[in-house]
């Protein structure tokens, strides 16, 4: 792709979001909350994409991403017996912490794509995307602050388990109802609480226990290889 | 013999999201029965494995909520706790159970169409650093299970399997660390060697076992029309529900929108029909 090309897909996708926002507000006389909030997810997430395939100039850095997000993938699996413990979220973290956020962007997203390989793709996969990979993006942001001392790093988990439940139950406030119904927001959050609670209590226990090792291992890679 | 699967991935998946989109986009209460009907119909072609029985369950909680939570609509049926429910919230609730349940059953059709070398295939020529990433990724995916399995059979060996929740997160993450450390200079030094036979240097050109015949072109036209006509033209996906529901009339566009989403399963049933007959004659 040349420059030319390449400022002309940035651009585009710059003033696309604000685009679909007045397409959806035109072209659906009734408030399409659902459909406009999906393709902007879409939009979101091809962005990084699209930076990520720009700058990803060290082929390196894919080798270690792709380890990355078939270990939080097979994580699923490999944690199978005991319920309820998914790393996906703890995996995106650690790569944030150590590659910066768009890495853990990247991954994220990329984890999300690739498990829903295995477990179904749907309408939520972009949304799911989309939130994975803001989760690693503002872990790889704000890692100095995170990665001081055990208990920020524990906070930081909670956070993240409860963000991430948040968000997606805001698409299935969207998509079950068409707008974005404040009652039946409450009533999902409500349900999903017991769920968001055992996430963000394995988020802790994980990164607790991992962030150190793998931490070093990844530290010995980006020498070793200088990534 | 599934003729569908054997189009080009590029007019399979953009005929499956138009088909989503469609379903999605309309707040049509009958253009959502006529999609249930053509993706099971289209999901019963494909012989799909994925599991549909919880669907009615899904169906019945939203329609059954909706009322509950939305008190909009003319026509009180009777009151809840002081709340009015109305017929037209109900019908709403009915509306958005179907649309869920359409959606997730093409899905179902997708995820049995569109596997991950097509996925792969189409994205691939697009975006080839993103492409190589999943690619490797979904090789490692397997590698890390049966290696993790094989972790698993000697950790119980160490500890027993029958140990408190403790001990076995420990264990677990035990072998987590292993696959980390086995799989990661591995990956880089495969990139490294695929860097000194030259990958990146020039264009790269990639393999797809599809060809794009005249067939995918036909498939590919209809779905644009097709799309176009229904989401701008037909003026289906216009509707109503509060505070009245808006009168349903029926035109010649419905059965287009019917003919538009039952296409997939036809392009199945024509390809048995043809398979069935070409074994006939041998």
């Amino acid at each position: 792709m040349s420059v030319l090309k390449k400022t002309i897909a940035s651009i585009l996708l710059l003033i696309a979001v604000p685009i679909t926002v007045i397409l959806s507000y035109t072209l659906f006389s009734n408030n399409r909350y659902d459909i406009a909030s999906l393709i902007i997810a879409v939009l979101s997430t091809l962005a990084f994409v699209l930076s990520f395939e720009k700058n990803a100039a060290n082929g390196k850095l894919v080798a270690v991403i792709a380890v990355m997000i078939a270990l939080s993938v097979a994580g699923r699996f490999v944690f199978s017996p005991i319920p309820f413990f998914k790393p996906v979220t703890s995996i995106v973290i650690i790569t944030a912490l150590y590659f910066g956020g768009e890495c853990g962007f990247i991954t994220g997203a990329f984890s999300a794509l690739l498990s829903n390989f295995y477990f179904g793709q749907g309408p939520w996969t972009p949304f799911q995307m989309m939130v994975w990979g803001l989760v690693g993006l503002l872990s790889g942001v704000l890692a100095r602050y995170i990665i001081k001392n055990k208990l920020t790093i524990s906070l930081w988990g909670i956070f993240s388990g409860v963000f991430y439940s948040m968000v997606m139950d805001i698409w299935t406030t969207l998509w079950a109802d068409g707008g974005f119904n404040v009652e039946r927001y409450f009533a999902f959050f409500a349900t999903s609480l017991p769920i968001m609670a055992v996430y963000a209590v394995s988020n802790v226990v994980f990164l607790l226990l991992m962030t150190k090792p793998i931490g070093k291992k990844l530290q010995r890679i980006k020498t070793k290889y200088g990534i | 013999m599934q003729r569908f699967s054997a189009f080009h991935p590029i007019s399979s998946f953009l005929y499956l999201i138009s088909a989503v989109c469609i379903t999605m986009f309309s707040r049509n209460i009958v253009i959502a029965a006529i999609s249930i009907v053509a993706a099971f119909v289209f999901y019963l072609s494909l012989k799909a494995t994925q599991s549909v029985w919880i669907y009615p369950l899904i169906f019945l909680l939203t329609a059954i909520t909706n009322p509950i939570f939305s008190h909009n609509g003319v026509t009180v049926l009777f009151f809840l706790n002081g709340n009015p429910i109305t017929l037209e919230a109900f019908v709403y609730g009915v509306y958005l159970g179907a649309v869920i349940i359409a959606v997730l059953l093409w899905f179902s059709c997708y995820n049995t169409v569109i596997t991950s070398d097509k996925f792969l295939c189409l994205f691939g020529a697009v975006m080839p650093k993103a492409a190589l990433t999943i690619s490797m990724a979904l090789r490692l995916v397997p590698q890390f299970i049966s290696g993790g399995r094989e972790m698993l059979e000697i950790q119980n060996s160490i500890i027993p399997i029958r140990c408190g929740i403790i001990k076995r997160v420990k264990k677990h993450i035990a072998i987590f660390s292993c696959l980390i450390t086995r799989s990661l200079e591995g990956a880089v030094e495969q990139l490294s060697s695929m860097k000194a036979r030259g990958y990146g240097l020039h264009k790269r050109v990639s393999y797809s076992r599809f060809r794009f015949t005249f067939a995918d072109f036909l498939l590919l036209i209809y779905t644009i029309t097709g799309f176009v006509y229904i989401v701008f033209f037909s003026g289906l996906l216009n509707y109503n529900y509060y505070p009245e529901m808006d009168k349903i009339n029926f035109d010649v566009s419905y059965i287009l929108c019917a003919v538009f989403l039952l296409m997939p399963t036809a392009i199945n049933l024509w390809g048995e029909i043809k398979w069935k007959y070409s074994i006939s004659k041998i």
